[in-house]
């Protein structure tokens, strides 16, 4: 089960159809699915010299290609296609379509393929975007694709389809054909169950798999059961660039950043071609620094000894080390500038203290403590206006069932310390969005009567780190669900009840997953023998992208005014 | 440890159902390590987890007194440390395989005659897993590693069995096992293909294109029939017979008796653009293939010739007609489309010879090093010796295959375009061709150690020393090269780091430059005409790189 590998063999397929030079044409859908997994010198070596866009109208002809096409069946796409096969600009084309082609879709190419050049018509599912081997995501962002229909708990219709459409290409790219779980209280994870469910019903050739020692599971999740997670600071290396700069298919765009050099503007981060991301993507920041640290020193080493070459033996070994050698000090650049930009950033934005104060609201019981310290953080000027309102938040949460509950005289503190009145709104919405009576699990073990005693054992277990105290509670509902015991009451089956523990797990988190669970799955992964875990979700939520969609989603329905509500900054944030 | 359902086969047919009574907590025990004991501080009930005890003690519990939560509490410290400690790890033993043990469908299918594969049948009970046999071997795929089978009483010696996700029994494997079932490490996605669906649907739809193009071709033929003959009658009525006028209406009505001219006053929107027609602005015109009434701009003129329709061919042509946008393509486009595909531009046979060497060198290459270490291993140093001949001849073969191979990348990266994407092409396969595996791959061949030693050794095996360090040599020089090349391609960077690139990389060259030099000589002396034929020729590309370089210095300061 890796959606990485899933992704690369179809791509690898495609382009190894057949041979000669070729040209890949991709959609605006299909080119972040590429991005995501392959690199243009991958594609170089397999003769894919050229690639270009369907929607690009200008391309020249150059009939003596062949023309792989990696098109999601959209009918945009259908059409963009259509024309292409009326005048086509390649001798031959070698159609691969991200997800299953309606019948009248195939009737309409085939009727305008009169020169006949079509060679192979081929539905591969690769129809997501595989970021780690256990992680993907549909990157189906607000405001191009809205989660919420008509109230706050119906999905968006097109936005619906997308989801389905995706997480079935999920399952068939890893020949799953799974039980279905979901939370039971999520109307929305409901009807995705029973419309995934209906669907592997109705394509039951696609799905007709060797049967498994225990089926695998589909365990379909609801953000809304866990708000706090995607509000925290981050300070693992991949989570950390996501939620300090913004991660958008495996490109960073580093072009605010002060005094930045020309080429590193925009840095890719690619396991597959970066060995340092790949050995350090879950460590956090004290780890990587000085990882980085010997790194530099391992290329100051390198270069000096290329310094003085005197021997032809030198030569010839700085020849051999040559291609890594210009990898290096490319690598070298590009996480120096990473790991110094988040460093300059979590300085200004005094994220230490921001962060330990979020871990104590996140994880105990300690109200009158944290209470005195957010007050202060509040009226401090060097705090951001969203780190305030991300305390807040926390705060109103944790809170929210409290006697002596002081959300209201916070929210006060706020307007005397001049955070934007549209941006403290943001705390009704969340309390709509997620509130104590939406969630169906006792997210911070506060509700029952062994508070102190649970918390006080949360508090112990990771307690070597004040950041990263904090486990998501995916962590919880997978520990029960991987020893068998996660409750039918609260993630009911869809049909049928198993009682065997699971083998092969998929989960789908809806209103988006983040790096901070993608971390405690990877994790999960490499320490549980015979447990495989693959985590996605609608997208990959940081702090800023999380709050705009709840934003825009509560603003809405809370009959607000037409006006947008402010923007808590792209994926990519903006800076304050 | 992991569990996989198997299906066991037992050698007496006499099978103790009898002892093998369901018990689904007794089974799920079967999961789990036991090293860690886990209740509930209440009532003892057997727990799995500690959240799975949070949430017992919350529903069975909540209602205790006070006093009690204090106890609670104290306990749960210490269960908290005692949990923090690693889960023990059930050793595998490592005793002797025996007979490795085969799979066969028969073993399975006996087994279902047996009848005892019943839903309950595959529940174990604790009595029973508990107690183990020495020699438990793991019969799974070839493993025959002995492991702890937990629920193997019955199933412990001489035992066949073979995975069954259907009927089978669970029982405890090894890795190596749980991972090498079927399908389990498949990273092969679902493929599936409409490809003949659609080439069903295209004969529907091309035969009646074909029809179509049919049609309309010997309607052209027609008109070109009608042209002709009144050029013929116009020349003779120049005489002042027939006024001009009478011939456009007399060809009018001919055309008109080839296909039936729409009625002007029943259309007044195009009907493939769809604008509006007007009196002056947009006049409406007729297809003289088809008859319909379409505006200027959807339409144009096409030649007309007795015997040929290509309607670029001018000097043959016995006059023009105005036909529509759709009759011109169905009549002219799939002709000039094949015309287009059948002609081969120049880098598609630069293409074709590039891929041929590749394939020649992947082939080779690999035999030459064999030879390599043949020699070097039967120490093998006399020139006159057949294998060595074999070795030396098939070195020549390589160099120059190496030689073709360049040169012709180099004449696709310099080939002439027109367009910023045909750049991009041949830049792209000169890019890709340098980094091919089989041309990177060369200096790794043996590289450092081969020459090294060849240097240091005694005289007699200089000479083997030497063909093999050559031609490292020449192949070094062509990466470096490459590499040379792709790297000033690929980096943007600012002026003085780029400058510090370029002396780096004259150094280099440079260095190169040295040895290839010293290599000349000493080939020369040798009489190794080929060979330094081929030396000469890398030489003169890296003193052209060379003085590249110096030049890109020189507009850099
Ligand atoms: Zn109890
Ligand atoms: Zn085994
Ligand atoms: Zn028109
Ligand atoms: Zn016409």
């Amino acid at each position: 089960m890796d959606v990485v590998k899933a992704v690369q063999n179809y791509i690898y397929k495609m382009v190894n159809e057949v041979s000669g030079m070729k040209v890949l044409l991709l959609d605006n859908e299909t080119t972040p699915i590429i991005s995501n997994v392959m690199t243009q010198s991958a594609l170089l070596t397999h003769e894919t010299y050229l690639v270009d866009r369907i929607d690009n109208r200008k391309r020249d002809k150059m009939r003596h290609l062949r023309c792989i096409c990696f098109l999601r069946p959209t009918s945009e796409t259908i059409q963009l296609l259509v024309e292409e096969l009326r005048e086509p600009c390649y001798g031959d084309y070698y159609l691969y379509f991200s997800n299953t082609v309606k019948k009248s879709q195939i009737e309409r190419l085939a009727e305008v393929d009169e020169h006949e050049v079509v060679r192979e018509v081929q539905e591969y599912f690769a129809d997501y975007c595989a970021i780690n081997p256990d992680f993907y995501s549909l990157n189906l962002t607000y405001p191009q694709n809205p989660l919420y229909g008509e109230s706050p708990t119906s999905w968006d219709g097109r936005t619906f389809s997308r989801v389905l459409e995706g997480l079935l290409s999920v399952l068939l790219s890893l020949k799953k054909k799974p039980s279905i779980r979901y939370e039971k209280m999520s109307v929305m994870a409901k009807k995705l169950a029973q419309e995934i469910n209906y669907q592997i019903q109705q394509e039951g050739q696609l799905f007709d798999f060797r049967k498994t020692d225990t089926p695998p599971i589909l365990l379909i999740l609801d953000r809304r059961n866990d708000p706090v997670t995607p509000l925290l600071s981050q300070w693992t290396y991949q989570a950390m660039v996501h939620e300090l700069l913004g991660i958008q298919n495996g490109r960073v765009d580093l072009s605010d950043v002060p005094d930045i050099r020309a080429e590193l503007r925009e840095i890719v981060l690619s396991r597959d071609q970066d060995s340092f991301y790949k050995k350090n993507l879950y460590l956090n920041l004290g780890d990587l620094s000085a990882n980085i640290r010997s790194y530099v020193q391992e290329y100051q080493t390198r270069t000096q000894s290329n310094m003085n070459i005197d021997s032809i033996a030198d030569m010839k070994r700085f020849v051999e080390e040559y291609p890594e050698f210009r990898k290096l000090s490319g690598n070298v650049t590009k996480h120096v500038a990473l790991v110094g930009e988040l460093s300059r950033l979590v300085e200004k934005e005094k994220l230490l203290e921001v962060s330990e104060l979020e871990q104590s609201l996140a994880c105990y019981e300690q109200q009158q403590n944290d209470l005195k310290n957010l007050q202060r953080l509040i009226t401090s000027s060097h705090i951001s206006e969203n780190s305030k309102i991300r305390l807040v938040l926390l705060y109103a949460l944790r809170y929210e069932k409290a006697q002596n509950n002081a959300t209201k005289s916070l929210v006060e503190l706020l307007h005397h310390s001049g955070v934007s009145e549209q941006k403290i709104m943001l705390i009704d919405s969340m309390m709509e969005y997620a509130g104590a009576d939406k969630r169906q699990d006792d997210l911070f073990a506060n509700e029952g009567f062994l508070a102190s005693a649970k918390s006080a054992l949360r508090g112990l277990r990771g307690a070597e780190n004040v950041y990263t105290m904090h486990a998501p509670h995916l962590a919880q509902t997978l520990e029960l669900m991987i020893k068998g015991k996660l409750k039918d009451t609260s993630y009911p089956f869809l049909d049928g009840v198993t009682r065997d523990r699971p083998q092969d797990i998929i989960i789908f988190m809806i209103g988006g997953a983040t790096y901070e669970e993608a971390k405690y799955v990877a994790e999960l992964n490499a320490s549980t023998p015979g447990i495989r875990v693959v985590l996605g979700g609608t997208t990959v939520h940081n702090s800023a992208s999380f709050l705009n969609e709840v934003q825009e989603a509560f603003h809405r329905f809370s009959g607000g005014s037409s006006s947008r509500p402010p923007r808590f900054g792209q994926q990519s944030r903006t800076r304050v | 440890m992991s569990f996989v359902q198997e299906a066991y086969f037992y050698p007496n047919t006499s099978f103790p159902s009898d002892s093998l009574p369901g018990g689904n907590s007794q089974r799920e025990s079967l999961l789990y390590d036991d090293s860690i004991k886990l209740e509930c501080p209440i009532c003892n009930e057997a727990m799995i987890s500690l959240a799975q005890l949070n949430q017992h003690l919350d529903d069975v519990h909540s209602e205790e007194s006070n006093a009690k939560k204090d106890i609670i509490l104290s306990w749960f410290k210490n269960a908290q440390s005692t949990l923090m400690k690693p889960l023990s790890k059930a050793k595998l033993a490592s005793l002797p395989n025996q007979l490795s043990q085969t799979v066969t469908q028969t073993v399975i299918n006996k087994l279902s005659e047996l009848d005892v594969l019943d839903e309950g049948s595959e529940l174990v009970t604790r009595s029973h897993w508990q107690r183990e046999s020495e020699n438990d071997q793991c019969s799974h795929s070839n493993c025959g590693k002995t492991v702890n089978l937990r629920n193997g009483k019955y199933n412990c010696r001489n035992r066949q069995a073979s995975h069954d996700p259907v009927n089978g029994y669970w029982s405890r494997v090894c890795n190596n096992c749980y991972k090498s079932r079927d399908g389990y490490l498949d990273d092969q996605g679902v493929v599936s293909s409409r490809t003949e669906e659609f080439k069903q649907n295209r004969v529907l739809c091309t035969e009646k294109a074909h029809l179509e193009g049919n049609r309309l071709e010997k309607r052209l033929e027609k008109l070109a029939k009608v042209y002709a003959t009144k050029i013929k009658t116009g020349n003779s009525a120049q005489s002042g017979l027939a006024p001009p006028l009478t011939l456009k209406h007399r060809r009018r009505a001919s055309e008109q008796s080839i296909v039936k001219w729409e009625d002007d006053a029943s259309v007044t929107h195009c009907p493939l653009c769809n604008s509006p027609f007007g009196k002056i602005t947009n006049r409406k015109h007729h297809c003289r293939l088809c008859g319909r009434i379409i505006d200027e701009k959807c339409s144009s003129k096409v030649s007309l010739h007795t015997n040929d329709y290509t309607e670029n061919v001018e000097h043959d042509s016995v006059g023009q007609v105005r036909v529509c946008k759709e009759c011109r393509n169905a009549v002219f486009r799939r002709r000039e489309y094949i015309e287009e595909v059948s002609k081969t531009p120049q880098v598609v046979m630069l293409y074709q010879k590039l891929t041929k060497i590749r394939s020649a060198i992947d082939q080779t290459l690999p035999k030459f090093q064999e030879m390599l270490v043949m020699l070097k291993s039967q120490e093998i140093v006399n020139q006159t010796h057949a294998d060595y001949q074999v070795a030396a001849r098939t070195r020549k073969e390589l160099l120059e295959y190496f030689t073709q191979f360049d040169a012709i990348n180099k004449k696709i990266n310099s080939l002439a375009t027109n367009s910023e994407t045909q750049r991009r092409l041949h830049s792209n396969i000169y890019l890709a061709a340098n980094h091919l595996p089989s041309i990177k791959m060369q200096g790794k061949a043996h590289p450092g150690a081969t020459v090294a030693e060849g240097r240091t050794l005694p005289k007699p095996c200089e000479e083997e020393a030497d063909s093999t360090g050559d031609l490292l040599a020449v192949i070094a020089t062509r990466r470096n090269r490459s590499l040379s090349v792709s790297s000033s391609k690929s980096t943007r960077s600012t002026k003085s780091t780029k400058g510090e690139k370029l002396r780096q990389q004259l150094g280099v060259l440079e260095e190169q430059e040295k040895l290839v030099e010293e290599y000349i000589s000493k080939a020369t002396r040798k009489r190794k005409i080929e060979d330094v034929q081929t030396l000469k020729a890398s030489l003169d590309e890296l003193r052209q790189e060379i003085d590249i370089k110096k030049q890109q210095l020189v507009e850099l300061s």
